[in-house]
């Protein structure tokens, strides 16, 4: 019990460490506790607004009275609901966002002979004692305030309540992420793993307002809710958020019943994640598949120059980076977003290739930090910086141009407007948009890697979380998406000037060479100064990714 | 050798008569009768070093080095932790900019083009320098066009390094799949497939198994031979003292003593006369718990001694 409590010691003596350390750490946890306190205030002040509702409510005379606040209502079918998928979502986020805290790892303390179960304790209680855990329990808590005007015993039921959805919360994620770490173990695994778990947690963020633009929603009564939410508050994920009805309805064996399951729950997680550190051990060092590849690959393909070589080296690397594979997924699952959204707006869909250009340099943006210090290759061979942004530039803009087009063409045939008089003239204008603004964006990319930089997961460890990347993480990208909407300041010039004229239906194809030249003025400019500022930073450069690979340890 | 690597660490040469006799200068130790003069950096050696300096904030890590290393030279460079060495080679290598002081490569002042400069020299990446995800083959040829070389005959390059460094078997395996001295071998087979003139190895044979040291020995010195000038930096002293023909001895970011192998040695075991130049050496600690168990197995818990209980 000692070791565990040392643990919790343990990890607030090195966020104080962290803190004295860093200046921008102390901003950033400054944030983090404003952000805290301000969660628990908005819940708070939302608690105690719906506590004012009345139980039933008869929106228009004539109608039946509203469940609202009493069981099986919307409040409480809510709140199951939303439970469950916080549960979920906080599992989902630790591990696509947070990772394994890089100095509460399990290995950390292979040397030190700790008893399993003890370490394992200890690293809940550890993960227990921190901000977020504290914030989850305080907001829960204070949501009882909803329920004051149901007695006691119900406001009572709700703060037990709190701290029992928490560890529920805390040790879902600490399961998910030692499953994630110890079971997949090969490299490709983990990729894949890592791509599924962005996905599942995009399409979960999405589902709202798929379900709400696609007119799912319209179909959904609350008995329906109440039956999904009935089912959720049997299961370890929504029971925590149904105690405060049973003591409502005094069935208090419903109560116990629902606290055994999270208690079994609990034990589970924890059992699990005692056989993860057990088996992580006794299979540490096993060979690992190891990965072939026959002959040079991209390097046989591409230019015979140093460009060439960044060009193929590029190449090869986003085939094997799981964290940048992002990139060639993300525009058809826009596509696929925004077409299960188009029944309100069907010119959406072809909105996708412009998102989709947009994004698809975002990665390129802090791309020399996920080169890491690998870049120091090219650092000692003495290439200058405009022969690496041209050799990169190569490679981005032959798969933006092919992409969007394989894209334009799919929408094209999946709407079915290649057939109508207008359709392929409307796709071509969106694609010459897409790949004008993406263009745009991979020239303001080449700037941005080279003096915006932060820190990212290491390719050996895509699940782990470096520290001092939230911050950084959190803004720089906004400069990468606010600057490369500025430079397609001309395009939306000559667009808004159609419209002012009233010339738009007619002349919108105008928008097709404008956009094109105005992407590739961009991106000429981008990769050219992209290329000065690296020559002139090319050692600070290699110092910085030095120091975010100490921080990815 | 050439009485240059002699005359102490500053960039001045001391008056003729103490040209005429070549022995490692001490630290400084005694007053010279005669002002000290600047040397001029010497062009027909492969690297020059004249006073260098690099100051990381408080710390000064490299406080006016002066060095000349002779063509065809196997120099090694030793020192202790924290010595300056790696700084040094970092500054020379054209991967550090020098707060003062100049360095030279085959006559050329590397921070003048510094591009050039590393074209014309191999420098060994460290293990985690290197893109990792490429295979041994596709690392070894994108290390040859990178530097300008055409993509057929680093091919060819690349497959004979393969075979000179037995890593034929694992060519077509990720580089992060290879073991500790694999990667060691791969590093330094991408800083000579342009064949430079010069090859800057830091710990080139930590962690390398002393069958593929001697292998990876017999190619350096056999470079060497043809006129190719090895540094290398290490804490091995045997190594160097087997396989260098030219040592420097490097101590808080001066040269202690330089020249050949035997001249810095002066008759001793290499590591000896290490130890004298560079001092801090004292007497065991005698620390009274560090006692293999003897004491606690008589009062206390064998498995834990000292455990409180």
């Amino acid at each position: 019990m000692n070791a565990a409590f040392t643990l919790v010691r343990m990890r607030w003596a090195l966020t104080r460490a962290t803190l004295t350390k860093s200046v921008w750490q102390t901003v950033a946890y400054v944030f983090a506790i404003l952000f805290a306190i301000g969660t628990v205030i908005a819940t708070a002040s939302a608690a105690w607004n719906i506590g004012d509702w009345a139980a039933f409510v008869q929106f228009r005379p004539g109608t039946a009275p509203i469940n609202v606040l009493g069981p099986h209502g919307i409040v409480n079918t809510a709140v199951v609901i939303l439970g469950a998928a916080l549960t979920l979502m906080v599992g989902l986020v630790q591990i696509m966002l947070l990772g394994e805290g890089s100095t509460m790892s399990p290995r950390k303390f292979a040397l030190y002979g700790i008893p399993d179960r003890e370490l394992q304790f200890g690293l809940l209680l550890s993960g227990l004692s921190g901000i977020p855990a504290i914030t989850g329990v305080l907001s829960l808590m204070l949501w009882s305030l909803a329920y004051r005007a149901m007695g006691p015993a119900v406001v009572l039921a709700s703060i037990i309540a709190a701290p029992l959805a928490v560890i529920t919360m805390m040790s879902v994620s600490k399961l998910l992420l030692a499953l994630a770490t110890t079971l997949i173990t090969s490299k490709r695994g983990q990729g894949a793993f890592y791509m599924v778990v962005v996905i599942l947690f995009v399409s979960v963020c999405q589902l709202p307002n798929i379900l709400v633009n696609s007119g799912a929603a319209d179909s959904v009564s609350l008995d329906a809710a109440w039956g999904t939410a009935n089912v959720m508050a049997w299961t370890p994920f929504g029971a925590a958020f149904q105690l405060p009805y049973d003591a409502l309805v005094g069935n208090w064996l419903a109560f116990v019943a629902r606290v055994a399951i999270l208690a079994v729950a609990w034990i589970v997680c924890f059992a699990l994640c005692v056989w993860c550190i057990r088996r992580e051990r006794l299979t540490v060092g096993a060979a690992e598949k190891t990965v072939t590849a026959k002959g040079i690959g991209a390097f046989g393909n591409m230019p015979d120059s140093p460009s060439g070589a960044v060009s193929a080296r590029l190449i090869t690397y986003l085939k094997r980076d799981p964290r940048q594979a992002m990139m060639f997924i993300m525009p058809v699952f826009v596509t696929i977003v925004f077409g299960l959204q188009s029944r309100a707006m069907p010119g959406m869909v072809w909105g996708s290739l412009v998102m989709s250009g947009w994004m698809m340099a975002i990665a390129e943006s802090n791309g020399l930090a996920y080169d890491g210090r690998g870049f120091t290759m090219q650092v000692i061979a003495g290439v200058p910086g405009l022969t690496d942004r041209i050799g990169r530039v190569r490679v981005y803009a032959i798969i933006i141009v092919a992409y969007l087009l394989v894209l334009t063409v799919a929408i094209a045939v999946f709407t079915g407007d290649w057939a109508s008089p207008a359709g392929p003239l409307t796709g071509a204008t969106f694609a010459a948009l897409g790949i004008g603004v993406a263009f745009a964006a991979l020239g303001l990319a080449e700037i941005t890697s080279c003096t915006l930089m932060y820190p990212v997961a290491s390719l050996d460890k895509p699940f782990s979380a470096p520290q001092g990347r939230a911050m950084a993480q959190g803004f720089f990208p906004f400069v990468y998406m606010f600057g490369s909407l500025l430079a397609m300041l001309p395009t939306g010039i000559v667009a808004i000037a159609l419209l002012v004229a009233g010339a738009f239906d007619g002349l919108y194809w105008l928008l097709i060479p404008v956009s094109l030249v105005n992407g590739a003025a961009a991106l000429a400019v981008g990769t050219w100064l992209g290329g000065k500022l690296m020559d002139a930073r090319m050692l600070s450069i290699v110092a910085t990714l030095d120091s975010f690979a100490s921080l990815q340890k | 050798m050439s009485i240059d690597n002699t005359q102490g660490n500053v960039g001045f040469q001391p008056q003729p008569p103490m040209m005429a006799a070549p022995q490692p200068v001490q630290p400084q130790s005694q007053p010279y009768p005669y002002p000290p003069q600047p040397v001029p950096p010497n062009p027909a050696a492969a690297v020059s070093i004249r006073g260098l300096f690099k100051r990381f904030g408080e710390k000064v890590a490299v406080n006016g080095l002066s060095l000349d290393i002779p063509v065809g030279s196997f120099y090694g460079l030793v020192g202790p932790n924290g010595a300056g060495k790696t700084t040094t080679l970092n500054m020379v290598t054209g991967l550090l900019v020098p707060d003062g002081g100049l360095a030279m490569i085959l006559g050329r002042d590397v921070w003048s083009d510094v591009n050039a400069a590393k074209r014309a020299i191999g420098v060994m990446p460290q293990p985690g320098q290197i893109f990792d995800r490429l295979t041994g083959l596709q690392l070894l040829v994108y290390s040859g066009m990178l530097r300008g070389m055409g993509r057929d005959e680093s091919l060819r390059r690349a497959n004979d390094l393969l075979a000179a460094f037995d890593l034929t078997q694992a060519a077509n395996k990720m580089v992060s799949d290879y073991s500790a001295g694999m990667t060691k071998k791969i590093c330094l087979a991408s800083a000579m497939i342009h064949s430079p003139r010069i090859l800057v190895l830091d710990e080139p044979f930590e962690s390398v198994d002393p069958v593929s040291s001697a292998n990876l020995k017999d190619i350096l010195v056999e470079y060497a031979g043809t006129g190719g000038t090895v540094i290398i930096s290490s804490h091995v002293m045997a190594l160097v003292e087997k396989m260098c023909t030219h040592v420097a001895v490097v101590n808080n970011g001066q040269v202690c003593a330089a020249g050949t192998v035997d001249e810095v040695a002066a008759g001793e075991d290499l590591e000896d006369r290490f130890l004298q130049l560079v001092g801090g050496r004292h007497a065991a600690a005698h620390i009274a718990w560090l006692d293999g168990g003897a004491a606690t197995t008589s009062a206390g818990d064998p498995a834990t001694p000292g455990a409180r209980s």
